[in-house]
């Protein structure tokens, strides 16, 4: 009996991006962005069967206070996610990442990050 | 004797009925959550009427506001996530303690799953928090949503709050290779209450459903086994007035209309003397 492929073309899968590397990416602009000042970093945690990643901002001349800027909660096939922001109820859903980008974008460049930002940088000048 | 005490105040309750109940329980350590109020304008006016200044926290808590009367400068900031915050307070008197402030969200916005999702995601946090600071005196007050029998309060993974302080102080338990510590929910107390005229819980609600337990002990205090020692069984209390003025309507139930639909809770803790109950 002739063995056949069953997979198919298996040679044009191209892996998307988790959440996790989407806010890594944005945590090492933030370190970069403040010259040290304050440090984002990325935590994941698996919780039966939820995946739940942070954008948290780390102020090391505050002893290392973290302050979670955004919580991200998926499946194992990512989308639909959920992202959770400080202050604001519930949660909203990206059902692509093109949409999760683009409230990323909008909730990292929004004047209520700002603020917090400058509150943390104050605090560690 | 550090009193610490939480309120939700459901955006409701006057800056003067705050100071007076933070005065009255000479309260050290107060949390709020649903506060709209300026901190400033708060310590400013609960300042007019005390030597022991209250201090703003510096830290960014969405949804608590607290004020201490602890030295500012010798309080650690720990972590502000979506629904708690730790601090770490030097007192005057004796040892640190480490502090968690917690307002979860209503099943309006959760459903019990992810409310005992975050139950251990406070867990792990509050451990994390105890191996920066070295020890586990550990206070955990706040609004959890949940009863004391909810099985993030009360389950391994979550809280692992047991109602039987002689549980409690047996430190952890095992379960499947793995161990886990204990902590102790007092709050259980509201429910032996054989005064008619005491409240049942901290929260009414008549959800009109089969399953309904009319009153809720949302507003709770959790410790740690560390803590056990200096807290008396009359240390924890719901509180039903203030100067004299009840906070409860007519019905027995939280006036909501004029106050808060939740009562305020507090907890005092027996000074804490050196070299003790470290682990």
């Amino acid at each position: 009996m002739t063995i056949n492929n069953l997979w198919g073309d298996l040679s044009n899968i191209e892996p998307i991006r988790t959440p996790k590397q989407i806010l890594q990416e944005q945590a090492n602009f933030l370190s970069t962005a403040t010259n040290g000042l304050l440090i984002g970093k990325v935590t994941n945690e698996e919780i039966d069967g939820d995946f739940v990643t942070e954008l948290v901002v780390r102020v090391p001349r505050l002893n290392n206070y973290e302050y979670t800027l955004i919580s991200v909660f998926n499946k194992i096939d990512i989308y639909p996610l959920k992202i959770s922001v400080p202050g604001r109820p519930g949660r909203l859903q990206c059902d692509s990442e093109q949409k999760f980008v683009a409230v990323l974008k909008r909730t990292l460049s929004s004047s209520r990050t700002k603020k917090i930002l400058t509150q943390l940088i104050s605090h560690a000048k | 004797m550090p009193t610490f005490a939480f309120w939700n105040i459901s955006n409701n309750v006057s800056i003067e009925h705050i100071s007076a109940f933070a005065l009255e329980h000479d309260v050290d350590v107060l949390a709020l959550a649903e506060s709209k109020i300026p901190t400033h304008d708060l310590t400013d006016s609960i300042n007019q009427n005390t030597d022991r200044i209250y201090f703003n926290d510096i830290g960014i808590s969405d949804r608590l506001t607290i004020l201490t009367r602890f030295n500012i400068e010798k309080t650690m900031l720990i972590m502000d996530k979506p629904h708690f915050s730790i601090r770490h307070y030097n007192m005057p008197l004796g040892e640190s303690i480490l502090f968690v402030g917690v307002h979860l969200s209503s099943l309006l916005w959760k459903d019990t799953r992810d409310q005992t999702h975050i139950c251990t995601r406070i867990a792990r946090y509050v451990r994390e928090a105890e191996a920066i600071v070295g020890h586990t005196r550990t206070i955990i007050m706040g609004d959890f949503n949940m009863n004391p029998f909810a099985s993030g309060i009360v389950g391994a993974e979550g809280l692992h709050a047991v109602m039987d302080r002689r549980i409690a102080a047996t430190s952890s338990r095992n379960i499947s290779g793995e161990t886990y510590t204990f902590m102790y929910n007092p709050m259980w107390f509201a429910y032996s209450s054989s005064d008619d005229n005491s409240p049942q819980g901290t929260y009414f609600y008549n959800s009109g459903n089969e399953l309904n337990y009319y009153w809720n002990v949302f507003d709770q205090v959790i410790i740690r086994p560390s803590l056990l020692n200096f807290l008396r069984n009359d240390s924890v209390q719901i509180i039903t007035n203030i100067q004299g003025n009840t906070l409860l309507a007519q019905s027995g139930r939280p006036n909501k209309k004029d106050l808060s639909d939740h009562l305020p809770i507090i907890c005092n803790l027996d000074v804490l003397l050196e070299n003790t109950n470290d682990d």
